[in-house]
């Protein structure tokens, strides 16, 4: 985040902002270089997501442990 | 006639003879980790005063007694020992006015304030510390965060005194190991959130083994993690089981987190070495002011950036150990996942790493959106930040499941505008939901709502609010710059997309409350 003619500010008030009183700034990207950034961030994006559909499986093996301490 | 009553200084000699019994002399109680534990942590929390119950009838022991320990050819006793502690320096005399009532209002209210819990010595060979409820250590500025306790109330000789605490006990490894004695402690705090039952341990350990079972269920040599879904499902809830093996990509210490907020004990079963599984029930948390770990768990597909990289230690109920227990949590390497240190120790003497193989969370039925499912949303909303120069580093998601009435109780205390407070005030909401705030540069900067009580399979999600003027303004004109519609959708998906450019599209008709 920098600032430049591009951004944006924003200062939230009372217990939003951090004790440092930090003034966050927020750059906006060239369209079509962000648009081609982002196709390629969705494989990625995919791919995380497929490893959470895959975490969510619970196996018999597991089930079977037995917890004995 | 012996009092029925003992009032003694808190030593750790007092608190061994006061815990001791014909069958287990204060020498041996001298060796038993949990005793040990107990004084150490009674000290702490400032304990001066022991007053000892002589007969005390212990519902959850008589049920034991009941089951097993009546038939005994030795004639185990019925009754057990309650010891009180207080922060107070008592007398004999003052214990008896103050039970007496004839004692002054604020010195008797002074005492009751100083209440520190109890425990209760059963009257057995080994596993003598039974149900025992203590205050836990403050909360030292806002870094530990006990969430997983309940107001209990006791009553010694007529007189009310109050704890906040979670229930536990040692294992006896006749009626309950400790898988049984971890689910125990968590029926506790679910009966308060849900209303649902919270059965003795004896009664677990015969419900759990209902289905099939390899062998004798008393003596109880342990459950299967099978057993235990089923003890869960007995009791109204559903088993949330998630493998946390290092082959999974979960993050374990976010996951916890985001249930401990709203009270929900985690069952975390953990591998001790090469003696077997473990089951600790997760009582709170200390949470760091910045990050004390690169990343929550290994694997070629980083986590988003979560509250967990600030955890640094959980607390639990280990029935090995004792009450809330410290478990420091050791963050992944490359050749090691995430594994806990607490107070387990080899024959050497050297502290046991705990490694983390499931999480077994009791959850109302209708909570059927989980943390996983939650977190996908988060994950597509994350690709964005990049590409608005907010870096991994600046970053955090802290998703945690939530109740519409706290979430609208806590709405008021936040500083959003009113247009925005009110919409959501006056919008009705499921009943449970999964609250995922994204703040950068520890300033809170947007919220998503996603419903918990919906098919994870479609679009949970109901609500974005945003919470930062600027990165409201940032996004409402980057999410509609015409050349990223596309890959905006590809990233989003089109619901998620048009929710978003919705909740950035405020009302103006908001009814006025008169």
């Amino acid at each position: 985040m920098t600032s430049d003619t591009h951004g944006t500010e924003g200062q939230s008030s009372g217990e939003n902002a951090s004790a440092k009183g930090t003034t966050l700034r927020f750059e906006l990207p060239d369209p079509k270089t962000a648009a081609a950034e982002l196709t390629r961030r969705t494989e990625e994006i995919k791919e995380s997501i497929a490893a959470v559909e895959r975490a969510k499986v619970v196996t018999h093996k597991l089930l079977r442990k037995e917890v004995s301490i | 006639m012996i009092s029925p009553f003992e009032v003694m200084e808190f030593s750790s000699a007092n608190l061994f003879r006061a815990l001791s019994n014909e069958y287990c002399q204060p020498d041996e109680v001298a060796t038993q980790p949990q005793s040990n534990y107990l004084c150490g942590y009674l000290a702490t929390i400032g304990a001066k005063t022991v007053v000892v119950e002589r007969k005390y009838t212990d519902g959850d022991y008589l049920e034991d007694f009941a089951s097993y320990y009546v038939r005994c050819h030795a004639r185990y006793e019925r009754c057990c020992k309650r010891l009180h502690f207080f922060g107070a320096e008592l007398s004999d005399d003052t214990l008896r006015n103050l039970i007496q009532g004839s004692i002054a209002s604020e010195q008797g209210n002074r005492i009751r304030r100083s209440y520190l819990g109890f425990v209760v010595a059963r009257p057995l060979p080994r596993a003598i510390v039974g149900r025992t409820l203590l205050k836990t250590y403050p909360p030292e500025g806002d870094r530990r965060h006990y969430t997983v306790l309940r107001s209990y109330d006791s009553h010694l000789f007529g007189m009310k005194l109050s704890v906040l605490s979670l229930p536990f006990q040692e294992q006896d490894s006749v009626l309950a190991a400790c898988a049984t004695v971890a689910l125990w402690c968590a029926f506790h705090k679910t009966n308060d959130i849900f209303g649902t039952s919270a059965p003795r341990p004896a009664i677990i350990t015969s419900t759990a083994n209902s289905g099939d079972h390899r062998g004798r269920l008393v003596p109880s040599h342990g459950l299967i993690i099978e057993e235990m879904c089923q003890a869960v499902r007995d009791t109204g809830l559903e088993p949330e089981l998630i493998d946390c093996s290092p082959d999974n990509q979960v993050p374990l210490v976010s996951l916890a987190h985001g249930h401990l907020e709203m009270g929900i004990p985690v069952i975390l079963i953990v591998q001790i070495g090469s003696a077997g599984l473990h089951a600790i029930t997760l009582t709170g948390y200390s949470l760091q002011s910045t990050r004390v770990m690169a990343q929550e768990m290994l694997g070629t597909h980083p986590c988003i950036p979560m509250i967990g990289l600030r955890i640094n230690e959980f607390y639990g109920h280990d029935d090995q150990i004792g009450p809330f227990s410290r478990l420091f949590v050791q963050q992944p390497t490359a050749t090691s996942p995430l594994q806990l240190k607490g107070d387990w120790k080899d024959n050497a003497g050297q502290p046991i790493l705990l490694e983390p193989v499931a999480a077994l969370i009791p959850i109302y039925n209708k909570i059927r959106v989980t943390f996983l499912d939650a977190q996908v949303w988060l994950t597509r909303f994350s690709g964005l930040l990049p590409l608005l120069k907010i870096s991994t580093s600046s970053f955090e998601w802290s998703l945690s499941l939530i109740t519409t009435n706290v979430y609208k109780e806590t709405l008021k205390t936040m500083s959003l505008r009113p247009e925005d407070l009110l919409r959501v005030l006056l919008e009705p909401q499921p009943r449970f939901m999964w609250r995922g705030l994204l703040r950068v540069s520890e300033i809170e900067v947007f919220e998503l709502l996603v419903d918990a009580t919906d098919m994870a399979n479609s679009f949970p999600v109901f609500d974005a609010i945003w919470r930062h003027e600027g990165f409201r303004k940032a996004m409402d004109t980057f999410l509609r710059l015409p050349a990223m519609q596309p890959s905006l959708i590809g990233a989003l998906t089109r619901r998620f997309l048009d929710l978003l450019k919705d909740s950035l599209s405020l009302p103006t008709d908001v009814p006025k409350i008169s």
